[in-house]
């Protein structure tokens, strides 16, 4: 059964489609939430919440490709992230001045990790780790982001670089000057 | 070798993501299950209940027309009736009453009246011509009654001048055969009773008459005044 049956047999009801459709979007969306979100309850919540609205919604998606979807299942999720910490008034974006070299092009050398570069992201402040991760993995435009978070697009922006510089200190600070330049 | 670190990032996370397992799944998709299965029989009861009450609404709707149609033909049955009935009375109460004379004969020549009411079956003017015929009848009763008063009155004077013409008869042919005889002329009075027949023959004179005055009054009568009272 590929996936446009499935998603047919979900609009009508089947419970065994429906089971299906979960058990295989489920570890992507929660990967898409949980690059956002690290509480893990509040990861369930949201990835509980995304499902339901996947399922309302799935009548208002036509399947075009597996592509279009993987897309219409990520901005779901990652919206329901974004709306959580829009909420959540703990994360501080802070406008800050960026300076030429601040947009200058970041280079790491290939012997650093990706294991070791995600845990160093996930060490960046919760702001900045999110606008750097929508721009760079989701590939949110700074108007998006600013729309999405209820921020300034210059604030995104500088949200953004600041995220980078730090990242590339990071990697200077952990692993040498030879891994970040 | 080195790469640029959006890139990086970005195929790091690619990785991540398709490497990625989420434990909790069975438990998330058991909530999801109970959620939106559990609404479905919720829907499906208020699906029943909602055609349940439409056909229960329909029915009564329906039954209440119906009833409404036998109360309306069952009323025009009633007024239909009572109409009828209502004519009934009103040609009960406009009908005249007649009053009937009954004669009962309790004594010889003595007839009892005894006043009946009966509702007339007769037309008026069958109820006008039987009324003058009684006002008729009881005319020539007393008519009748007057001229048998006065047929006796002539009767007894006509009795006396026969008594008195043959007195004078009497001594008339005594006075002759005195005067045949030269003998004066005495007249015998002789003290005897007297019957008179010709009142007695008045009594049984005319039994037509009397047979006439005693016939049943339902019958009509035809008093002949001629027959009875010249024809003598």
């Amino acid at each position: 059964m590929n996936t446009k049956q499935i998603i047919e047999r979900c609009l009508k009801g089947d419970q065994r489609a429906q089971k299906a459709f979960f058990y295989k979007y489920i570890d992507l969306l929660y990967a898409t939430i949980n690059r956002y979100i690290k509480d893990s309850e509040t990861v369930d919540d949201l990835l509980y919440q995304a499902m339901m609205k996947i399922f309302d919604n799935l009548n208002q998606f036509s399947f075009i490709s597996e592509k279009a979807l993987f897309g219409w299942l990520k901005k779901i999720a990652v919206n329901e992230a974004l709306m959580y910490l829009r909420s959540d008034f703990r994360t501080v974006y802070n406008v800050e001045e960026i300076s030429e070299l601040q947009n200058e092009n970041l280079i790491v050398a290939d012997e650093l990790s990706e294991k070791d570069l995600l845990e160093t992201i996930d060490l960046l402040p919760a702001g900045y780790r999110t606008v750097f991760l929508l721009h760079v993995v989701d590939g949110y435009s700074h108007r998006e982001i600013a729309e999405q978070l209820g921020i300034a697009e210059g604030t995104s922006r500088s949200q953004f670089f600041k995220a980078r510089n730090l990242l590339q200190q990071k990697i200077k600070n952990d692993y040498g000057n030879e891994f970040g330049t | 070798m080195e790469t640029n670190l959006e890139h990086k990032v970005a195929e790091a996370y690619k990785k991540q993501d398709a490497s990625t397992n989420y434990q909790n799944k069975d438990e998330l998709w058991k909530r999801i299950s109970n959620t939106r299965n559990s609404g479905l029989p919720v829907n499906g009861f208020w699906r029943i209940a909602a055609v349940l009450l439409a056909i229960f609404f329909i029915t009564g709707a329906f039954s209440a027309i119906l009833f409404i149609n036998y109360n309306k033909s069952r009323i025009a049955l009633l007024e239909n009736k009572n109409y009828d009935l209502q004519v009934l009375v009103d040609s009960l109460q406009f009908a005249e009453k007649q009053i009937v004379t009954k004669i009962e004969y309790v004594e010889k020549e003595k007839p009892v009246y005894i006043r009946v009411e009966k509702k007339s079956t007769l037309t008026e003017a069958e109820n006008e011509e039987i009324g003058k015929l009684k006002s008729k009848i009881i005319l020539q009763t007393k008519q009748f009654e007057l001229e048998t008063k006065n047929l006796q009155i002539k009767t007894d004077s006509l009795l006396n001048e026969i008594i008195a013409l043959n007195i004078a008869l009497g001594n008339k042919t005594n006075s002759i055969q005195s005067e045949k005889h030269g003998q004066p002329n005495f007249i015998e009075l002789k003290s005897e009773k007297y019957e008179m027949p010709l009142q007695q023959n008045s009594q049984t004179a005319n039994p037509k008459m009397k047979l006439q005055l005693f016939s049943s009054p339902n019958e009509k009568t035809n008093f002949d005044m001629n027959s009875t009272i010249f024809k003598k």
